[in-house]
């Protein structure tokens, strides 16, 4: 099981390719790569609280149970990298710019929480 | 996986009674037990056809009191839960009706913990959307 400190190196690497990618061209990948960075954040915090989660259906659930602030903040960025790796869903730059906010919110967060 | 059952026919449109019950033309009353069983088999519980008739028509209820918003609404069979998908009248992903659903979502776990649910929010007319509706029923919206 990955630890807190494993989780936030991997949340900062992806951070770091959202940063590189043409957002504007890519609104797919850019909420594909908000989740994966959002996924490390919110893995980080429940691995600290002592939460073991293994699959997406439990992190939701446990999201939902312990840090509901944060689901809501979370469940878009789910949803929309959901729809657009599989369902060839367009993604609007409406869409990913509200994913890129909600993910500011998830950072402040997580970073508010952990110690 | 064992999601056959619905896999070849469109979804059906559900109806309820005034006690909330899923009341169906014979025809279709076989496909929605296989949805129940489904439901069942997906969740690795067994739910009572009452509680999965008050789940239902707390999607419906709520997609009723959303109409400005809302096309129509299924739900359908996933792996391990259930997709809840609003199919809205607007053209591109709205935060706000975002924000909605998922206060939602949040009470839905409260009132049916038995039973894991997620929400989608897609944008319409669900005749031009690349979802799939696979193994749904529709509880809200005209037949599509």
């Amino acid at each position: 099981m990955a630890t807190v400190s494993e989780h936030l190196d991997r949340a900062n690497e992806n951070q770091r390719f959202l940063d590189e990618i043409d957002q504007a061209r890519y609104p797919g990948w850019t909420v594909t790569a908000a989740f994966y960075v959002a996924v490390h954040l919110a893995s980080a915090l429940l691995t600290d609280r002592g939460i073991v989660v293994d699959s997406h259906t439990d992190r939701n659930q446990a999201l939902r149970d312990s840090f509901p602030t944060i689901w809501k903040q979370y469940h878009p960025l789910y949803d929309l990298s959901r729809q657009a790796r599989y369902s060839c869903r367009k993604i609007t730059t409406t869409a990913s710019e509200d994913a890129l906010r909600r993910l500011e919110r998830i950072t402040r967060a997580v970073e508010l929480l952990l110690p | 996986m064992p999601t056959q059952v619905l896999s070849h026919d469109p979804p059906i449109r559900i109806e309820f009674d005034p006690a909330k019950n899923v009341v169906l033309e014979s025809s279709k009353q076989h496909r929605f037990l296989m949805f129940e069983h489904e439901v069942g088999m997906n969740s690795r519980r067994v739910p009572e056809t009452r509680k999965l008739s008050e789940f239902l028509y707390a999607v419906r209820e709520w997609s009723e009191s959303h109409d400005a918003q809302l096309e129509s609404t299924f739900v359908r069979i996933a792996d391990g839960h259930l997709d809840i998908m609003f199919i809205t009248k607007m053209t591109d992903y709205d935060p706000n009706f975002n924000d909605e659903m998922v206060d939602f979502d949040l009470e839905l776990a409260k009132r049916f913990d038995w039973l894991r649910a997620e929400v989608m929010q897609i944008p319409g007319p669900v005749s031009e959307s690349p979802i799939s509706l696979r193994n749904s029923v529709q509880v809200y919206g005209d037949s599509i």
